[in-house]
């Protein structure tokens, strides 16, 4: 990452979501990911229409 | 009213209507997902159950979800006409830059950059596609700015990640070796 992108992997500004898995079961953070993405594609398309 | 004026602007709508069907108002791409993880973040897991959750909420799609990990590079590979067996000088991690340069010149690949940059077309054009999720690869990166895309990370502390990675290699607790080959793997991990 910081070869090609001159980047932090770790900067949580390069992402929409950032979750630690330490203390969620896997579904659960399925969920999370989906509601994400849910509510980014509701967002976007709010964003189209105006 | 004058019959002409009426005519003409009768013209007009459906000229209209039918100018509007024929160029429809530009659709929602469809979403897609970057996964960026730590090493023993549960990443692929993670990715595999999130690709069978959005398969299970619509069975119909006609473009299916797609989790594209490993396979990645067999896409890339495969989208640019490059042999398969390239696949080994280019993995996920970083990758030693006196290796890449000797490999080059003895001709083995290509260019480390040429690798890349076919790797970032094909990001952006199964990001274009949507409904696929790409784990790793600086796929987050690559698709910055695109509305579509949802971008994760998920992160974990060393040692429940470390924890992880021994359960994921099936190796036995007890062996100090084996926990600190893993703490090795997951320092040297991106």
């Amino acid at each position: 990452m910081k070869n090609h992108f001159g980047c932090n992997i770790d900067d949580p500004l390069d992402y929409d979501l950032v979750i630690n898995t330490d203390h969620y079961s896997d579904d659960a953070v399925v969920q999370l990911v989906l509601s994400a993405v849910a509510a980014k594609q509701a967002e976007s398309g709010r964003v189209n229409r105006t | 009213m004058n019959e002409t004026t009426s005519f003409n602007e009768c013209c007009s709508y459906v000229t209209a209507l039918m100018q509007a069907k024929a160029f429809p108002a530009e659709e929602q791409p469809a979403p897609a997902i970057t996964i960026s993880r730590q090493a023993g973040a549960r990443g692929r897991t993670i990715s595999k159950k999130i690709q069978r959750a959005l398969r299970d909420r619509s069975p119909q799609d006609p473009i299916p979800w797609t989790c594209f990990d490993e396979d990645l590079v067999e896409k890339v590979l495969k989208d640019h006409d490059l042999p398969t067996s390239l696949a080994k000088f280019m993995p996920d991690d970083s990758v030693s830059e006196i290796d890449s340069t000797i490999n080059e010149i003895l001709g083995r690949h290509p260019s480390l950059w040429s690798l890349f940059e076919h790797t970032v077309e094909t990001i952006v054009h199964l990001c274009h596609m949507g409904h696929c999720i790409l784990v790793g690869r600086g796929g987050n990166k690559v698709a910055e700015g695109l509305s579509n895309v949802t971008r994760v990370r998920f992160v974990g502390t060393l040692p429940q990640r470390i924890k992880q990675m021994v359960t994921f290699m099936a190796c036995p607790t007890k062996r100090p070796s084996i926990t600190s080959s893993a703490k090795t793997m997951l320092a040297n991990a991106i």
